[in-house]
């Protein structure tokens, strides 16, 4: 099947999750086939993830565009083709043996404890502390990969706000999925003492954002065109949706893009991590 | 994974040298480390609402389960060299997190 991705998780769930992560697609634009049912053995022993095929729907492009709100689904359509080819391709890997691409990005070395202003030179920049401390942080994890410093998006000058984005790079499926972690969370706290670290050893507050394998870019995507996909429901029906809980900087997305309808209201209730966006028309629908 | 939270928190306080990561048990099935930091240091390894610890953890958790273990632990504790008179409030203030906004003031404005 074409542009079809696998992915694997803790449960099935979870792996369609990754899967629709990685395809750029929502739930209702793809096929769900489970390969595996996850089981727990004794954790670590004989323990097998869940794991799921997902295709696109074919089709789904002679779907008749709602409203002209379309080019989120442009969007994903952008993204999509290239994506699935690469995943493909990982995934032909991964299928012939760990093994094989064990080598492909090797084990971190040159591991310290020394704090990072006495390990790196004086004059070293604040992205060479971020990767050092990155770099650091994922040897000492036992993670094979590596760390690519993004350029910024084309089109934006780089400037003092432009934040620094470090991309964590792998060809293994299993390390992504537990660097990402669920709903992002593993990612979030490489971020977070990452940018602590740096803060703490430059002196400089700097903001890094650490993504892998471009997760946040394409979760933005998804995030973005499901913010449309929602709000044209609630037009329809004129009944408010509220949407999965979500962390912070993922609802930002969803009130930042809806913000600019002007026929559209979005609300966080609930608290920590069950806080979930409602979404609601402004005012009553005329008839 | 002591090296980790060895790495993280003598990179996170003011006294790296008070820094110690001892192994309380680390088999197939479970790390669990103990960190002692300097008294003053203590908010900057647990953080506000505890944020920094938790972000130490998932990181432990990721890597255990990347060596197929189940469990991680980590334990906290303020340098045993030091007085034992532990005092909550001042763990709070002694920490400051780079990334926040300054911290409500204390002390009410009109006071």
């Amino acid at each position: 099947m074409e542009g079809a991705v696998e992915a694997s998780g803790k449960s099935i769930e979870d792996a369609i999750l990754q899967a629709l992560a990685r395809l750029g697609r929502n739930r209702d634009e793809v096929e769900i086939q489970v390969l595996q049912e996850p089981s727990r053995g004794t954790r670590g022993m004989g323990a097998r993830e869940a794991r799921v095929r997902v295709y696109p729907k074919a089709g789904r492009a002679a779907r008749p565009a709602p409203e002209p709100l379309a080019d989120a689904d442009d969007y994903a359509d952008d993204y999509t083709p290239e994506d699935a080819r690469d995943e493909e391709t990982l995934d032909a890997e991964y299928a012939e043996g760990y093994e094989a691409d064990a080598d492909a990005y090797p084990v971190i070395e040159e591991l310290t404890i020394t704090p990072l202003r006495e390990l790196l030179p004086e004059d070293a920049s604040i992205e060479e502390f971020a990767v050092e401390a990155l770099r650091q942080i994922l040897g000492h994890m036992g993670v094979r990969a590596a760390i690519e410093v993004n350029e910024p998006p084309e089109g934006e000058e780089e400037n003092e706000d432009t934040p620094l984005i470090l991309n964590i790079r792998s060809d293994d499926q299993t390390t992504l999925s537990l660097l990402i972690g669920r709903r992002g969370e593993t990612l979030a706290s490489l971020q977070l003492l990452v940018n602590l670290v740096v803060s703490k050893q430059t002196g400089h507050r700097e903001h890094v954002i650490v993504d892998a394998e471009d997760y946040r870019v394409r979760r933005e995507h998804n995030l973005r065109s499901m913010a449309l996909r929602v709000a044209n429901q609630v037009r329809r029906s004129g009944h408010p949706i509220t949407l999965e809980a979500m962390p912070p900087n993922e609802r930002r997305i969803i009130h930042m893009v809806l913000a600019e309808t002007g026929d559209i209201a979005t609300e966080s209730t609930g608290e920590g991590d069950q806080r979930r966006v409602v979404v609601s028309l402004k005012r009553p629908v005329r008839a | 994974m002591q090296g980790l939270i060895e790495f993280l928190a003598r990179n996170l306080v003011d006294t790296p040298d008070a820094v110690a990561v001892r192994q309380l048990r680390d088999d197939r099935y479970a790390t669990i480390l103990r960190l002692d930091v300097d008294n003053d240091d203590l908010g900057k390894v647990i953080g506000r609402q505890g944020r920094v610890a938790k972000a130490m953890r998932t990181l432990m958790r990721a890597s255990a389960t990347l060596q197929g273990k189940r469990h991680i632990g980590l334990e906290i504790h303020e340098d045993m060299r030091q007085e034992q008179q532990p005092d909550q409030d001042q763990d709070q203030e002694a920490y400051q997190e780079p990334h926040d906004e300054a911290p409500a003031p204390e002390q009410s404005p009109e006071a």
